[in-house]
């Protein structure tokens, strides 16, 4: 969550509200249309030039939060075109995950140098002296940068006593450590669908909120309401996620209030995942691989696989835990469905795989679990609970925050082994991760163990989250030390059968 | 100066927590610099659903000063009556 971005982050929680409500109530969604006047009420503009575009971008927001694609402004027909393919109790929506709503789109220009009338035109001009490609003249303005010259090195903008010169980039475009992002034939931002690892970096970062993921809430809640049996599995970030005054306990009873039979924490499934890296680590290197990376983080994941292929078998083989989680509970539950809820938005994509599909039937945020809270008037604060959830150990739990799966990993090894001593490194953002995996693939990053998260801060910092990350992280402690289990080997749940031999 | 900030969960949705936040920053802040009236109190509570988003739509957040209701509340809103209050408070004196 990007903290200041107010509107923008209010508009999208509102939208994903609205479909809540819309599900829950059995709307006629051939109506959607009016939801955006609902939605953007009077005739005044609030956030954009005129409220018909206001309208027509929260339209587009709908669409996406009922999992169908983004429409432009080409296209004709009501919003609730195409409706009675997602209006199903399954899984329905297909890639791209992330899309720009052109529509909302302002065509930012590319990565630019430029000088701003802060220019002085000064004598010494040192900008046009360190320029390596002699791109800079002086003119009767100021300096000028012939932009069809320019490489972009910013030695200009370093040296200019007046701070004249800018580095410009489009906040979308800066923020993706893929370089996913590219133009379209009117100069918006378009995604590369090959490049992306739906991290939704671009998603928290576009200051007009042109970007967006979609939803599968819909679905979610009628498969709810037709009498499903709906198991929910809780990422270890949801700590403080639901309001200040809102314990994990009370999270809990709360999602059973919105019709789902059960929920688990997803830190179950970590500890499965420290126990089988932990293992795998001390079995393999380095006298089989170099060195060895986590495996929770999808985005990380997918970046290697795409970027890195000649070191990907270096990444941990253990599956993630939101896997592990779903496998516990459809071993004993097996005809429920099972719905992931994180602040992540590639767990959306990797529940589309083939060995995961089977198991996580849905992937929702907090972000959209607050909606849905909001849509059945539930207060989490106020429910009577009593008992404390007990399905994670310390380490498991201590999976949100960045730096704990590595954490968790090296004393479990530490338990296998006393005597091994091991180094680890943690890469915060996506960006980081792609420079780490260059050294690496170089061999500059061996007999590591590397944990890879595409967010900052890790887990807390998620673009589904609800709070800042540093709220979260310090509820997130807390809940870790109150785990009766120190280590994952203790965790009771775990059946024995599912421990790694 | 006594601040409740709803955290229901239509607050929450809508950013209390953002606004809390805000509120914890100023008191570690600005209002510990030279200007501003060492003996200017911030009180800040989170209060359970204060039922104002039952009655009325589209209030929320909702953010209680020494008594008064704030719709819609913004964190510029609520920090900009803290800074008032907290200024006037050393003209008085």
């Amino acid at each position: 969550m990007r903290e200041f971005y107010n509107d923008i982050i209010n508009i999208r929680r509102m939208v994903f509200a609205a479909i809540a409500r819309i599900a829950y109530e059995d709307d006629d969604l051939k109506k959607l249309g009016d939801e955006t006047y609902r939605l953007i009420p009077g005739e005044k503009a609030h956030y954009r030039e005129n409220v018909f575009r206001e309208r027509a971008v929260i339209g587009e927001r709908l669409r996406l939060a009922l999992g169908l694609d983004a429409r432009t402004a080409a296209e004709t027909g009501p919003i609730s075109e195409g409706i009675e393919n997602i209006d199903v109790d399954t899984r329905v929506y297909t890639p791209p995950l992330v899309s720009v709503i052109k529509i909302a789109c302002e065509a930012c220009p590319e990565k630019t140098v430029f000088v701003t009338n802060n220019c002085r035109k000064c004598l010494a001009h040192p900008c046009k002296n360190v320029c390596p490609k002699n791109a800079v003249t002086i003119e009767n303005s100021g300096a000028v940068i012939d932009q069809a010259k320019c490489i972009k090195c910013g030695r200009c903008k370093t040296e200019c006593p007046y701070h004249a010169i800018v580095e410009y980039d489009r906040p979308c475009a800066a923020s993706c450590g893929v370089n996913a992002i590219k133009s379209d034939y009117l100069g918006r931002a378009e995604i590369d669908d090959s490049k992306c690892v739906a991290c939704g970096n671009c998603i928290q970062e576009c200051p007009f909120g042109a970007i967006s993921d979609k939803s599968e809430i819909f679905q979610l809640i009628k498969a709810i309401t037709s009498g499903k049996e709906v198991y929910a599995i809780i990422a270890p970030s949801f700590v403080g996620q639901f309001g200040a005054l809102t314990t994990p306990e009370q999270v809990f009873d709360g999602i059973r209030a919105l019709g789902i039979k059960d929920v688990v924490e997803v830190g179950l499934g970590a500890d499965l995942t420290t126990l089988n890296e932990a293992k795998e680590f001390v079995e393999t290197v380095p006298e089989k691989e170099p060195f060895m990376g986590t495996s929770c983080c999808y985005s990380w994941k997918l970046m290697v696989e795409k970027n890195f292929p000649e070191i990907n078998d270096y990444i941990s083989e253990s599956s993630t835990p939101m896997v592990y989680t779903s496998h516990h509970i459809k071993k004993s539950h097996p005809d429920s469905k099972v719905v992931f809820i994180g602040p992540c938005i590639s767990k959306k994509l990797e529940a589309l795989q083939d060995h995961v599909k089977d198991y996580v039937d849905f992937v929702i945020t907090f972000e959209e679990l607050m909606g849905m809270f909001v849509a059945k008037e539930i207060e989490p604060a106020e429910i009577e609970v009593d008992g404390k959830i007990k399905d994670a150990s310390v380490t498991g739990r201590g999976y949100a925050v960045g730096g704990g799966v590595a954490q968790a990993v090296k004393e479990r090894i530490h338990e296998i082994n006393p005597d091994m001593d091991v180094k680890v490194e943690c890469i915060e953002g996506l960006a980081e991760c792609v420079k780490v995996m260059r050294l690496a693939k170089l061999g500059m990053k061996n007999g590591l163990l590397l944990e890879g998260m595409a967010c900052k801060n890790g887990c807390v910092g998620g673009p589904g989250t609800v709070v800042s990350a540093a709220r979260s992280r310090k509820s997130v402690a807390t809940f870790s030390k109150e785990s009766p289990y120190k280590s994952p080997a203790d965790n009771k749940n775990i059946d024995p059968e599912d421990m790694p031999k | 100066m006594k601040i409740v900030v709803c955290v229901g969960s239509n607050c929450t949705m809508m950013g209390a927590d953002s606004i809390i936040a805000s509120l914890e920053n100023l008191k570690e802040t600005i209002l510990k610099k030279e200007g501003v009236n060492p003996v200017f109190d911030l009180d800040i509570e989170i209060a359970r659903c204060l039922g104002e988003c039952k009655t009325k739509k589209a209030v929320s957040p909702v953010v209680v000063v020494d008594g008064v209701i704030y719709h819609n509340a913004s964190r510029e809103e609520i920090m900009s009556v803290v800074l008032d209050a907290a200024f006037d408070d050393i003209l008085t004196k």
